[in-house]
């Protein structure tokens, strides 16, 4: 690893320093030319030529012989990315078929071209460098190297622009035996091809030998070669710099020159995926997964840093997605993946300890690998510079150097706050600055082994569904054919009952595809907390609350946006430092719950923090600015619950800086919207000082729901059990008619109103007499009455399905479900159901 | 290649032949039709539950293979007098697309279905403006089949964004009478 290792040593040096560093730029000039000795080498003279180069001007720089010490610098880390770019075509070489007839032709072509350029380089070498033949073999091999660069022979196309340069370079005597050696080697490979179109490129090592002998005797090393001169500025006169990298092999070298910091800040990473194939959708959605278990097991690792088999677990992760992405030609996905799985590997030998530094560069590697794998399915593509810094950090986390992530976010983190004292070097050792472990925990039991799962189209599940359905009322057609229950044989009825078990558990079954659990969008919610409080400097805890809750998986897709809004608020604004949380007489680390459940037929999704809570002055002094409130109102009347809605307005923000976390007051508005999307609803609960809850309200559009059936008349109705405080069947001792309030039932608590569903739901039939039926105890919030029904028929799932294209929401009824029989029962939404009766005069009830 | 471009014409074709296609059914003694591209299918007459709070004409609400349908009745839709049910009596699943891509379906039902007939364009006049029970948003035109007139409905209106507009506005009349 002579070549790369000393690249990758200037290429860090050159990150860690600049131009005000002597100290740094003394180092950096070593490795430059401990670089340049090594590339020499190993037959690179080009690289050997750019390093010698810009370790001279990097004394220079210390020498103070610049004019400009800030571009100059700045042109010595540009040529140690070139070389780096250039090493790394010569290690990876990229093979993609050629068309055959182009290849064909090519071959055919270098039949000609090679004897003539050897006819050419022997009468060359009697006339030395002048006169035009030189010239004629310097053409020629471009048009090779070009054409090469065509076929995509990434080898062949290094060899000939090798050739290329130590022509170009010149010397006392021309080169004649590498141009042979090179003629002969492009004829091993014309040879090979020709057989095989797809067959590897033959060894370089004998001809790059040759050239780099050639280089060494040609030319004299205290002077810099022609590439010196257009090192820094290629002019676009040159028919053929020696920069001109034998490009376009990988997407990396859309500009040669790119070294870290002259990557354009918004350069994206680009792919080319003309070549992926259909299986790239399934590793998309494998890697995800992967990616998903890998950061669980690093949060996991963060608690227990001795657990082994977690590190294996994140390693495992990354290196079968570098193997897939290797399989399916992604080269930016294998160098990311492969820089990780080469640290963890380390920690996994204990060659590098666990640090707290290491866990955040594994998650920041599965975020961008999460965006590079984005990328396949369209997603935006991650900066070029992120990526490269990512892989240098990976790098030198491997020898066991943090590297801090250079730009702001790096002065935030609390690895920048450690070393103050050294802060123009964002170097430290790990061991020293992490002897303290972050107080960042998560108390989610997490899982090492995610479910397995199949991609299925929402289409054939919902085809699926419905089948069944139509097969659960089939059976019981059959079982309740007058003909069928005449037939006495017990084998038909033993028959017959194991039929309707089977369909039984086959509609359970396809019941519950639809429905996911809360976990994965939960887990994701506890790396973010992680992240938000690392960032912001806090100590948070985060309480998780019924990740088993299950929401039909359209709905938990679309919760995510919401809940990362909310968390990173209530991370950032609500839960205060832990200084002003100790004076406020606070546990130092802040609690934030994230909590799912049921509740009145919703599912309701709460964040809760014990932060400051809103700040109802600082709101209305908000408002008054915007001039948002009516001047005519009393402040002091506004209610609340009222005021806490302001936040949700587009661009209010009450924080008075904004951080790169959150308060720019865009959040809140599309908590609102995504929310109101789904018909659901956000509400605010607030003490201040004491920390608030932000509770999502979603409803159940396909959730399966626990319900009772009851009977009114001819009609069924299904109740959410969730809503059922009890039922019973009153006795006339406990039934009081009270004038204006209609009728009201003596419970344990005390005197509840009576509503009847027949009346509520105006229908012709049902039961008159109170003692005949049964009351159902409802609440849903605050609200609690008795609703008077028939009778009970059962408790039973159902699925909730909206109620055909009507668009009418009707109140009290939140959606219907298909019972077993194939009618269709209303689903009671309790909530609208009490307030409707509620505000129903008592007189329209008592008629 | 050709295999498709044939399969695309025969559908061209088909579709072209169903064009003047219509559905004819009765209620009361008025013959009615529909485009038969907007038939789904017909259903004999099935329980179907009542939604509170609507409009008479709403019946309520069916499970179609797994799907709830809303189902109306189209003579009290048309103001005609309600009728027992037959044993002819049956549902037309009619569905409808919306200029915005979304697909409405909807069971009407109707005395009796009668058969499904050509009417070439050129035997479809324009709806006259009187004299016709029903409103005339709803007509797409009188069809004249033999000697008879059939009373060509516009389905999009019948069933469409319009009308669902109009059952969720007699929901909440329903509802502020009710408060």
């Amino acid at each position: 690893m002579g070549l790369k290792g000393s690249i990758q040593a200037a290429a860090k040096a050159a990150v860690l320093t600049d131009a005000a560093d002597l100290q740094g730029l003394v180092n950096l000039s070593e490795l430059l030319r401990q670089l340049a000795t090594d590339a020499a080498a190993e037959g690179r003279p080009e690289i050997a030529a750019r390093s010698t180069e810009a370790a001279e001007l990097s004394d220079r720089i210390v020498l103070r012989q610049v004019d400009n010490v800030e571009t100059a610098f700045l042109r010595v880390v540009e040529s140690i990315g070139a070389c780096e770019t250039s090493s790394a075509h010569a290690e990876s070489p990229q093979r993609e078929p050629a068309d055959p007839e182009l290849l064909g032709a090519w071959i055919a072509s270098c039949e000609s071209m090679l004897p003539e350029i050897e006819h050419l380089a022997v009468k060359a070498e009697s006339q030395g460098f002048v006169g035009e033949t030189a010239a004629e073999i310097r053409r020629r091999i471009h048009t090779l190297k070009g054409e090469c660069g065509v076929l995509s022979l990434s080898q062949a196309q290094l060899v000939c622009h090798e050739l290329e340069s130590l022509i170009d370079g010149g010397g006392t005597r021309f080169p004649v035996d590498a141009v042979l050696a090179v003629c002969d080697w492009m004829r091993s490979l014309t040879q090979r091809l020709a057989h095989d179109a797809l067959a590897d490129e033959p060894d370089t090592s004998v001809v790059r030998s040759v050239l780099s002998n050639t280089v060494l005797a040609t030319q004299d090393p205290t002077t810099s070669p022609a590439s010196g001169a257009t090192t820094n500025a290629p002019t676009p006169t040159a028919t053929s710099t020696p920069v001109e990298t034998p490009a376009n092999t990988s997407a990396e070298t859309a500009d040669p020159f790119a070294g870290i910091h002259s990557i354009p800040a918004d350069q994206r990473v680009a792919m080319n995926l003309e070549h992926t194939d259909e299986n790239v959708g399934d590793f998309a959605l494998e890697a995800r997964e992967h990616l998903a278990n890998a950061e669980n097991a690093v949060l996991s690792l963060e608690a227990n840093p001795n657990d082994d088999e977690l590190v294996n677990v994140v390693f495992r992760a990354f290196h079968t997605i570098k193997g897939v992405s290797g399989f399916l030609n992604l080269p930016r996905i294998v160098e990311v993946a492969h820089a990780a799985e080469f640290l963890l590997d380390k920690v996994r030998s204990h060659k590098v300890p666990l640090s707290p530094h290491v866990l955040e560069l594994v998650l920041a590697t599965s975020d961008l690998l999460g965006q590079l794998i984005g990328m396949l399915s369209g997603g935006d593509a991650p900066k070029e510079r992120e990526l490269r810094i990512l892989v240098r950090r990976l790098e030198a986390a491997c020898e066991g150097r943090a590297l801090a992530a250079p730009g702001a976010p790096a002065a935030r983190s609390p690895v920048k706050a450690a070393v103050t004292e050294q802060s123009e070097a964002p170097v430290v050792e790990t061991a020293a600055t992490f002897a303290e472990p972050k107080q960042v925990a998560t108390k989610t039991v997490v899982t090492a082994k995610a479910d397995q799962s199949v991609k299925v189209s929402t289409q054939r599940m919902d085809a699926l569904v419905n089948l069944v359905g139509e097969l659960v009322i089939a059976q019981l057609m059959v079982v309740q054919d007058p003909e069928v229950s005449t037939l006495n044989g017990q084998r038909v009825q033993r028959n017959l009952s194991h039929l309707g078990k089977i369909v039984r558990d086959l509609q359970e079954t396809s019941m519950s595809l639809r429905m996911v659990t809360l976990k994965s969008t939960f887990q994701k919610m506890a790396r973010l907390v992680r992240d938000v409080a690392v960032k912001a400097g806090k100590r948070i805890v985060l309480e998780v609350e019924g990740e088993d809750v299950e929401l039909d998986r359209n709905v938990v897709e679309e919760i995510g946006d919401p809940l990362v809004h909310m968390i990173r608020n209530a991370c950032d604004h609500g839960i205060e430092p832990s200084d002003e949380r100790r004076k406020a007489g606070k546990s130092e680390t802040g609690t934030l719950r994230l909590r799912a459940f049921h509740s009145g037929g919703s599912i309701v999704i709460e964040v809760e923090d014990d932060g400051r809570g809103l700040s109802r002055e600082r709101i209305l002094k908000k408002c008054v600015e915007k001039e948002l409130l009516d001047p005519t109102r009393d402040i002091k009347d506004i209610p609340d619950s009222e005021v806490f809605n302001f936040v949700f307005l587009p661009g209010f923000s009450t924080a008075e800086k904004v951080t790169d976390i959150s308060g720019r007051g865009v959040g809140m508005d599309v908590v609102r919207r995504n929310i109101e999307a789904l018909r659901g609803s956000v509400e605010i609960h607030s003490t201040q000082g004491k920390g608030s809850v932000f509770s999502m309200r979603l409803p159940l559009t396909m959730a399966i729901i626990d319900g009772m059936v009851v009977r009114v008349g001819q009609q069924r109705y299904i109740v959410p059990t969730l809503n059922i405080e009890r039922s019973f069947r009153p006795t006339a001792e406990q039934l009081t008619m009270v004038l204006g309030k209609g009728e009201l039932v003596r419970v344990r608590s005390g005197l509840l109103p009576i509503h009847r569903l027949q009346r509520l739901f105006n229908l012709s039939e049902g039961c008159d007499e109170l003692a005949d039926g049964l009351l159902l105890i409802l609440e849903n919030g605050k609200r609690r009455a008795c609703v008077f029904v028939d009778e009970i028929l059962g408790q039973q799932q159902v699925v909730i399905k909206n109620l055909g294209d009507t668009q009418a929401q009707i109140r009290g009824v939140s959606g219907g479900a298909i019972l077993g029989d194939g009618l269709v029962a209303l689903i009671v939404d309790v909530g609208g159901l009490l307030e409707t009766a509620a505000s129903t005069p008592a007189s329209t009830q008592l008629t | 290649m050709a295999m498709i471009d044939r399969n695309e014409t025969v559908s061209h074709e088909s579709r072209g032949a169903n064009e003047n296609k219509f559905l004819s059914f009765c209620l009361g003694t008025e013959h009615y039709g529909v485009e038969i591209l907007r038939v789904r299918e017909i259903i004999g007459l099935l329980a179907v539950t009542p939604l509170p709070q609507t409009p008479s004409y709403v019946k309520g609400v069916m499970n179609l293979r797994g799907r709830i349908i809303p189902v109306i009745d189209l003579r009290l839709r048309f103001a005609l007098p309600a009728a027992e049910a037959t044993k002819e009596t049956c549902i037309v699943v009619l569905e409808a697309t919306e200029q915005d891509g979304t697909q409405t379906v909807m069971g009407a039902i109707v005395d009796s279905v009668r058969e499904v007939q050509d009417i070439p364009k050129s035997a479809i006049e324009p709806s006259p403006e009187f004299g016709c029970e029903i409103p005339l948003r709803y007509i797409l035109g009188m069809g004249k089949v033999k000697d008879k007139v059939i009373v060509l409905l516009e389905i999009a209106e019948v069933i469409g964004m319009r009308e669902r507009a109009q059952i969720a506005g007699a929901i909440k009349e329903t509802e502020r009478r009710a408060a």
